[in-house]
């Protein structure tokens, strides 16, 4: 009879204990999820600004190539630079290529906290007049 | 009946005396006081952490929605820049200054222009001019509008389906249609999505570079611009007028909590135009001061350096 009385009055612990587990699990799984989501806006927000900042360097470069018709040269346009954007944000560009070939590639690499994002950008010279165009413009693999 | 009734009352007595009698009949009591204080515990801990997770997942909301807006503005600046790079080069410089960007909408319904006049009136009733268009004030020269492709400025809105145009119109027409185009307003727009609202502007400062404003970007003070007659080189440091760090500052609110948001990016003039001269059959003209504001096949010529200011191309002597 005494076990019969034990076993129904521990009845309730067992029963809180599960249903505390469930709820921690359930818990711990909405907090993870939503640190998750916070990292994904976080990371896409960096990744925007440097595609930015890689645009920025890309658009430096063209003009450069505007105003220095034989570049790249190493007054004015250097084939290799550093943009600086901001605190946390940079440009690595290169510039080859020339006018007398009628072709410049620009390659520039923004780069925002760590995250990294390459454009290429062809642009074709007229090696008379100097004329710049845009060819083409696309991301490429870092 | 009655033996049921009965049996029901002994066993009644049975559990009073079993719990009575049990040498365990405290724990029970135990074990519930701890399981309300671990579900108590418990609870609160999830209640919390579901309360943090919702006003986590709402900053995120808004910070998915700011870089949206963000880059939306940022690559509308680039056109404008592309297209029209006074329009944003003539802005006020300085944070101070603070402007946002109307983009380009189609106004609904036709609307009658008439030959040498600057009025325009709608013939829709569903035109409202004073809640889609800004007319010029003393800071502002009005939004841009294009007229059967042809670009105005809003001098002055005259009602809800009247407006004066900066000029008049050059034809007639009880049918033309009406495109707002990109205008640069001044002050702060705000945008409502998911019930939260963001205020978004841009501001635009000046960049100096080394090298005359051609090299390199620089923070330092701007000097004298000198040429280095050996070897031509330029040294000094001035204001690149084809570049502009443009900052986008957008701020929102939830109601429980505000977020803001600053991204600085540098926007260059990289549209190029070349004009060719062949033909100097025009000969050299005698007075070397002359001013050209048109090709023409006449030349002057002179020795020296070549002197540029905004708008000036000049032969120094």
């Amino acid at each position: 009879m005494s076990v019969n009385n034990r076993e129904s009055g521990i009845a309730t612990l067992p029963t809180i204990l599960i249903l505390s587990a469930i709820i921690i699990v359930v818990a711990v799984a909405a907090v993870g999820i939503a640190a998750s989501l916070a990292t994904t806006a976080n990371s896409q927000r960096i990744a925007s600004q440097a595609l930015s900042d890689a645009k920025a360097g890309s658009d430096d470069a063209f003009m450069r190539v505007i105003r220095y018709k034989n570049c790249p040269a190493t007054i004015g346009c250097p084939s290799a630079y550093t943009l600086t954007i901001g605190p946390n944000d940079v440009a690595n560009v290169t510039i080859k290529g020339s006018a007398a070939v009628g072709v410049i590639t620009i390659t520039s690499e923004g780069v925002s906290l760590g995250r990294r994002v390459k454009l290429q950008t062809i642009v074709g010279v007229d090696s008379t007049t100097g004329l710049v165009n845009l060819e083409s413009s696309k991301q490429i693999p870092d | 009946m009655g033996r049921l009734t009965s049996e029901i009352g002994r066993r009644i007595d049975w559990l009073r005396n079993s719990i009575r009698n049990s040498p365990s009949s405290g724990q029970s009591l135990m074990e519930i006081l701890i399981s309300i204080t671990i579900a108590t515990i418990v609870t609160s801990a999830a209640v919390g952490a579901l309360l943090l997770t919702t006003a986590s997942n709402s900053r995120n909301r808004a910070t998915e929605l700011a870089t949206q807006y963000q880059q939306e503005l940022m690559n509308n600046l680039r056109s404008v820049a592309e297209s029209n790079w006074s329009q944003i080069y003539n802005l006020n410089k300085g944070t101070g200054s603070m402007y946002y960007l109307a983009t380009f909408q189609q106004l609904p319904g036709t609307f009658n222009v008439t030959f040498n006049s600057p009025t325009i009136t709608a013939n829709s009733t569903s035109t409202n001019f004073n809640t889609s268009l800004v007319a010029a004030t003393s800071g502002y020269a009005g939004d841009n509008i294009l007229i059967n492709s042809l670009p105005f400025t809003v001098s002055v809105i005259n009602g809800t389906s009247t407006l004066t145009l900066n000029t008049s119109y050059s034809g007639t027409s009880t049918t033309a249609l009406l495109y707002r185009n990109f205008s640069i307003r001044t002050g702060v727009e705000t945008i409502t999505t998911n019930k939260i609202t963001f205020s978004r502007w841009f501001s635009i400062q000046n960049i100096f570079r080394d090298t005359c404003g051609t090299g390199a970007i620089s923070t330092a003070t701007a000097t004298a611009c000198t040429v280095a007659t050996s070897t031509g080189n330029l040294t000094g440091i001035l204001q690149d007028p084809s570049t502009l760090q443009v900052t986008v500052n957008i701020t929102w609110s939830t109601g429980q909590a505000q977020g803001s948001y600053v991204v600085s990016q540098n926007i260059s003039r990289t549209s190029d135009q070349v004009i060719r001269f062949n033909d100097w059959s025009g000969g050299l003209i005698a007075n070397s001061s002359t001013v050209f504001t048109q090709p023409t096949n006449q030349y002057s010529s002179t020795t020296g350096s070549i002197v540029t200011s905004p708008g000036v191309l000049q032969l120094s002597q």
